[in-house]
């Protein structure tokens, strides 16, 4: 069931330099249950489309339907009401500094409305979730960057939220810090079936824990899908680019003929390159391979081999390929 | 003339001075007192009506601070005189330490509503914007978002305030105030005794540290930030 569904959205910005297209025909569909990455270059508008789904952002056209509600459509109140159903974490967290950690958590309880004492009991339940118990009394200067996130995490869960929207929420973490709360959102994701849409310019954010996608590039999408299928056959530029940076061995590779053969889960425990070699019974070249390991259960990688010049080999190797559905690209350079 | 003799003098004068201690501390509290009822929810309003604030009112924001420039640009001591009619009305004299009060806080709210404005839109846009995506209404940002996120600014600004207001409070004894700029003027001036001008103006300054420091010590116990 589609949670958020996004109508040919457009956002133009009037600065005195002109007008700026920020968003040109954005056509989403995410699902309950989703972790929903959003992922392009500093200044493709990703930030602006997370900002539309809440209505921080008012979009110039076009329509942003949350559980059924069409947000432009709502009253002032209404929208205020529909925004507790989404919280939002943020890059610099965005923690009010002269409240404890307890405090944080209750603001948006208070906010709705919940009685002080009931909204601090539930406010520490979320800090135990989130494993800040013992830090309710300090206030966000005395805690790091990851505990400041863990925080904002609780205080977003507070109002039971269908969506949680995550504006570069990783960014200003160092990579182990990084992983912990990519492995919270995930578990809040399972757990809670709180849907989680990530915008990110990192693409192992993405690996780590997205099942789906859609790339941004210059205010448009340009690819959406599962992570999965995209990982495996980018096909937009920027897909490419973003998705697959180690394409780039490709390119270095300056002379000589290649395969790269790519492969999803179901290769994971199957010894290709060995059985590539029986079947041709002839040695192969192994000139780079790479797995990535993903959050979700998936394996995916590549291996670049050198072809071996000898023209029926070559097609044993394809036929090899092609007969085990194994993806694979041909270079020749 | 005689030390001793300027000495006894200056001990005929103690009580005058004590009470010109305890009208100054009147003055300045109570104006400092209404010029933030009043220009507290001034600064707000500038801050939250301008282009970049949580409910943007162009007209609004240029007119109110086109007045508060006005207000702010003309001299005390020249207030002070104009305004005496309204004075009058107001409190029923011109003379005294309670008609101080009417040009005091004429003269400081203007400022006020400046120093609460600037202190308010130091609070980091990172945290409206949160409190907007959690569905806070504008009024409760304002109560429970800014307000309470600038209170350390909003402190050392009432610390200036205050010391800012005494500054003045010392002219009105040209005009027949009250306080110990009266003293100053009447018996340290007028009648050339040294001594008690030079005990006004210690006192004053005695004062206004301990406004200063009361300041310095309330934002560091209430501000959260420093550990």
């Amino acid at each position: 069931m589609s949670i958020i569904k996004i109508e040919n959205l457009y956002k133009t910005f009037n600065t005195k330099n002109g007008d700026v297209n920020a968003l040109k025909d954005i056509n989403l569909d995410i699902e309950q249950g989703d972790i929903f990455g959003i992922i392009g270059l500093s200044g493709a508008g990703k930030s602006t489309l997370v900002r539309c789904m809440n209505f921080l952002e008012v979009p110039t056209s076009g329509n942003v339907i949350f559980e059924n509600m069409n947000l432009g459509k709502l009253s002032k109140k209404e929208l205020l009401k529909a925004r507790q159903s989404m919280s939002m974490i943020f890059q610099g967290f965005n923690l009010m500094e002269q409240r404890n950690a307890l405090k944080n958590v209750c603001y948006p309880l208070e906010i709705a409305g919940v009685k002080k004492a009931e909204a601090e009991k539930r406010a520490r339940e979320l800090l135990k979730i989130v494993g800040l118990e013992d830090r309710e009394k300090s206030y966000p200067a005395q805690l790091s960057g990851g505990q400041k996130q863990r925080v904002a995490i609780a205080r977003a869960l507070a109002t039971n939220p269908k969506v949680i929207l995550c504006d570069e929420a990783t960014s200003a973490l160092d990579p182990t810090t990084t992983q912990s709360i990519l492995e919270l959102l995930k578990e809040i994701n399972q757990k809670l079936q709180v849907t989680i849409i990530i915008i990110t310019h990192e693409m192992s954010v993405i690996e780590k824990i997205c099942n789906k996608v859609a790339v941004i590039d210059k205010s448009q999408i340009v690819e959406c899908g599962f992570v999965k299928d995209i990982f495996i056959n980018p096909k937009s530029e920027m897909a490419r680019k973003l998705i697959l940076p180690k394409d780039s061995i490709m390119r270095t590779l300056k002379t000589g003929s290649y395969f790269r053969i790519i492969f999803d889960s179901n290769f994971t425990h199957k010894p290709i390159l060995s059985e590539l070699i029986l079947e041709c019974n002839y040695p192969i070249n192994l000139i780079y391979a790479d797995s990535i390991e993903m959050l979700k259960d998936n394996a995916v990688g590549e291996m670049v081999i050198e072809k071996t010049g000898k023209k029926d080999i070559d097609e044993k190797i394809r036929q090899y390929l092609n007969s085990n559905n194994i993806s694979f690209e041909e270079a020749d350079k | 003339m005689n030390v001793s003799i300027l000495a006894a003098d200056f001990f005929k004068y103690a009580p005058e001075i004590w009470v010109g201690i305890l009208e100054t501390l009147y003055m300045v509290v109570v104006s400092t007192l209404f010029s933030y009822i009043i220009g507290l929810p001034i600064g707000v309003l500038l801050c939250v009506t301008d282009k970049d604030g949580i409910c943007p009112c162009r007209v609004f924001n240029v007119v109110c601070g086109f007045i508060v420039n006005i207000l702010r640009s003309i001299p005390f001591i020249i207030l002070l005189v104009a305004i005496m009619p309204f004075t009058r009305l107001v409190v029923g004299t011109t003379i005294g330490s309670t008609a101080t009060i009417v040009p005091l806080v004429i003269s400081a709210f203007p400022f006020v509503a400046r120093m609460v404005e600037s202190s308010i839109k130091e609070v980091d846009s990172g945290i409206i914007e949160a409190a907007e995506a959690m569905g806070t209404p504008t009024f409760k940002i304002i109560t429970k978002v800014l307000i309470p996120e600038a209170k350390p600014s909003l402190i050392v600004g009432a610390a200036i305030a205050i010391t800012t207001i005494l500054g003045y409070s010392t002219m009105a004894g040209f005009t027949g105030g009250g306080g110990l700029g009266a003293i100053a003027i009447n018996y340290g001036y007028y009648r050339d005794n040294t001594l008690v001008m030079v005990a006004t103006v210690v006192l004053l300054v005695i004062i206004v540290q301990l406004f200063q420091e009361i300041g310095i010590r309330a934002t560091r116990k209430t501000d959260k930030r420093i550990k």
